[in-house]
């Protein structure tokens, strides 16, 4: 009797140690993850999605790739290795373009997992949408930035894991702390052709 | 009659072996054997290290290009967004 009052004594204690030891990396709410980046509607009305995924092995060796680079400044430099996680989803339509209610899913899903909007932009000549989220961490520090652009025929969620430097942002933006590279995109040919 | 009918029955069931003789061990042919067995063996080894190193080369490029096209985006958005967000509003002015 005594001996498996103790037996189930130290179980209970080893795996209390083992959840205690869980790292943080583990315990971050939904807003990481590539399952957060699943948004069924905008990929099931889609004519063309691009997927990309950029954590762990993958994103080291494109940091250590892109440390190569010449004329990157140094704050994109260390902002860009402070990175833990990119993740990028594309939707391209040839028709209609993208359901509104589709996209209002993206931002109420953003709001679930704990994104905060920075910043909501709207053109009403086109129908063109911007909106960039933030997270925070415990400590306050930003801890993550999410952009939602929607166009007529394409809508894009761009999420950054990592402590994010807006200046090394802007700086990029402008082309000054990163050599502006020809982006190749695949636009899909009109209608009847 | 009954030795006599033995004497060959034995001579039947047991005749004298041949005495054996090793063959000749063809040094040559047996260096060269293990050495093309080493090559076989050594080019087996090698060449999936090297495909796979071509292979993580080109994901790792693959893997760079996609960060920077990401970063430029999420820049160009920013400021886009800021832009949008800190222009000064467009009053209407009527001469």
């Amino acid at each position: 009797m005594t001996r498996s009052i103790f037996r189930k004594l130290a179980a209970s204690i080893w795996l209390a140690c083992l959840l205690a030891g869980v790292p943080a990396s583990a315990q971050e709410p939904q807003a990481a993850g590539e399952s957060a980046m699943h948004f069924a509607g905008l990929e099931e009305n889609a004519d063309e999605v691009v997927k990309v995924n950029l954590r762990g092995r993958a994103l080291e060796q494109a940091k250590k790739l892109f440390g190569l680079r010449k004329n990157v400044t140094g704050s994109v430099r260390s902002f860009v290795t402070g990175l833990t996680a990119v993740y990028r989803r594309t939707y391209r339509f040839r028709g209609g373009g993208a359901k509104r209610e589709d996209v209002e899913r993206v931002h109420e899903r953003l709001a679930e997992d704990g994104w905060v909007p920075l910043i909501e932009t709207e053109n009403r000549r086109r129908p063109d949408a911007l909106a960039v989220y933030s997270y925070s961490a415990e400590d306050g520090q930003v801890a993550g930035m999410t952009l939602v652009t929607s166009e007529p025929k394409e809508v894009t969620v761009l999420k950054i894991l990592g402590p994010v430097d807006f200046e090394a942002l802007s700086a990029i933006g402008s082309g000054m702390g990163l050599p502006v590279m020809r982006i190749a995109t695949t636009e899909l040919p009109p209608v009847g052709e | 009659m009954r030795r006599i009918r033995a004497e060959p029955e034995r001579a039947a069931a047991s005749p004298r072996p041949a005495r054996f003789v090793w063959p000749r061990f063809r040094w040559r042919w047996a260096l060269a054997a293990a050495g093309a067995t080493a090559a076989l063996l050594l080019a087996l080894a090698v060449l999936p290290w090297r495909l796979d190193r071509e292979t993580e080369r080109a994901a790792g490029q693959q893997a760079e290009r996609e960060l920077a096209e990401a970063l430029q985006l999420a820049g160009r958005a920013w400021n886009q967004a800021q832009q949008a967000a800190f222009e000064p509003p467009r009053e209407n002015q009527d001469d």
